[in-house]
């Protein structure tokens, strides 16, 4: 069971006879080898980022200054979207419990949370991540705009970051707040997504390129609308949420 | 020499109805062996052979250790030849069959279930306080197993399904399981993925 692996010169042991306690990789990891697609090895080229690489990308998401691309250096990544859109999750059920637990304080109720909303912001968010970047590169794709998945995979994945603030500075019990922090929210990253999708898109027919787009804000704002009336709905003075899960509070 | 399966015992065989014969009756001084009578039967067992039965063309009670397919060839037939050399760190007891063999070669299949279990609580207690209040030795992590965690996962599903709402319960208590094991799954992915070395 105490194998020791440090000897050999192979990088990136794959297999699971190794199990030694886990030591950051030092030397540079092999990339040129053919690993077939069903490996582990075969996707550990898009997680090959440092923490101030992901770091470097979020601040660049959340501030949509510079060509994302660019920053990304030509190599995308999964870990960013990924542990992102997790992240993103967990926070929204969090400050979502948190928030509904100050209203029942206020109103001098008992409060208990409720996992269906951990339940919906999983299906919400990770479907958001990666299914809508699918059809997204699905219908580019299709209309010929040569688009790269990886690419918008980290597009849509790093433009939630955006969210984590939104939702932790959500807890303000002030309508108002709430709102324009959902704008600042859906318009920085929606900002983002479009300025870097723009390439891609344009190398399409101009009615095509305008549908895609259209459908991209949209699917953006739904997924603006839903946080907020999932999650941060304003229900001070109003009775706690029911325990039922699928009535949003204050529609 | 030894067989690298000398510390398991294969389930099946253990909790199978032809019960096999643990011990001689020359060995045990505090329990009474209730099976001693169905050794001839045990010839039939596919895995774990009696170290008293013989096998086909040898004379029976031969004090040469016959070749045991799972069991490490080191144990001694019978207590008299439990001292010739080779016994995994034998303290001159003879083994028989299906033995979980501790480090110590101590006999741990006659002992009270309670012991069995306390020996693993224990066990399971000396990680958790090496987690918990880090002093001691610290490599007492890698003699790893999965029960503590599987305790740790229990009781915070069922404590925390127990105070969620009513019709909330179940779900509780699956999304916490899930997060704990797939939690780790994924974890430990994304470690091998990083290049890491788990």
């Amino acid at each position: 069971m105490s194998t020791p692996a440090a000897s050999t010169p192979q990088p990136q042991p794959t297999g699971f006879g190794a199990s030694s306690i886990f030591q950051p990789a030092t030397q540079p990891r092999e990339q040129n080898e053919n690993h077939p697609i069903w490996s582990l090895a075969y996707y550990a080229k898009f997680f090959d980022v440092d923490t101030s690489q992901v770091m470097e990308r979020c601040f660049a998401s959340v501030i949509p200054k510079d060509n994302f691309l660019d920053v990304m250096g030509g190599s995308p990544d999964l870990y960013g979207p990924f542990w992102i859109a997790t992240t993103v999750i967990f926070v929204l059920f969090v400050t979502s419990s948190v928030v509904d637990s100050i209203n029942a304080y206020i109103n001098k109720t008992t409060y208990s949370y409720d996992i269906f909303h951990l339940s919906f912001a999983f299906g919400a968010i990770y479907s958001y991540a990666f299914l809508v970047p699918l059809m997204v590169w699905g219908a580019t794709k299709y209309f010929g705009c040569q688009p790269d998945l990886l690419e918008m995979l980290a597009l849509y994945g790093y433009a939630l970051t955006i969210w984590i603030p939104v939702s932790v500075l959500s807890v303000i019990p002030i309508e108002l707040a709430r709102w324009i922090l959902l704008g600042i929210g859906a318009g920085f990253s929606g900002v983002f997504l479009i300025r870097n999708m723009y390439p891609v898109l344009s190398r399409a027919e101009a009615q095509i390129a305008k549908i895609i787009l259209i459908l991209v804000i949209l699917f953006h704002g739904v997924l603006a609308l839903i946080l907020k009336y999932k999650f941060f709905a304003y229900n001070v003075g109003a009775a706690p949420p029911s325990t039922s899960p699928d009535t949003p509070p204050s529609s | 020499m030894s067989n690298s399966h000398n510390n398991l015992i294969e389930p099946d065989d253990f909790l199978s109805p032809a019960a096999p014969s643990y011990v001689e009756a020359t060995y045990s001084d505090t329990y009474d062996n209730p099976f001693e009578t169905s050794i001839p039967q045990r010839i039939n067992s596919p895995s774990i052979e009696p170290d008293d039965v013989p096998l086909p063309g040898q004379k029976p009670s031969s004090p040469v250790k016959t070749p045991l397919p799972k069991v490490s060839g080191t144990i001694g037939s019978s207590s008299q030849s439990s001292n010739t050399g080779g016994n995994i760190g034998s303290s001159g007891i003879g083994l028989g069959v299906g033995q979980a063999m501790m480090g110590g070669g101590i006999d741990t299949l006659d002992e009270p279930v309670s012991e069995t279990l306390l020996r693993d609580l224990r066990n399971v207690g000396a990680k958790l306080q090496q987690v918990l209040y880090p002093k001691g030795r610290k490599d007492i992590l890698k003699d790893w197993d999965l029960w503590g965690p599987l305790l740790m996962c229990l009781t915070l599903s069922i404590v925390l399904s127990a105070r969620a709402q009513a019709d909330q319960k179940i779900t509780v208590f699956t999304w916490i399981f899930i997060i704990v094991w797939m939690g780790s799954a994924v974890v430990t992915v994304n470690a091998k993925l990083l290049g890491g070395r788990v």
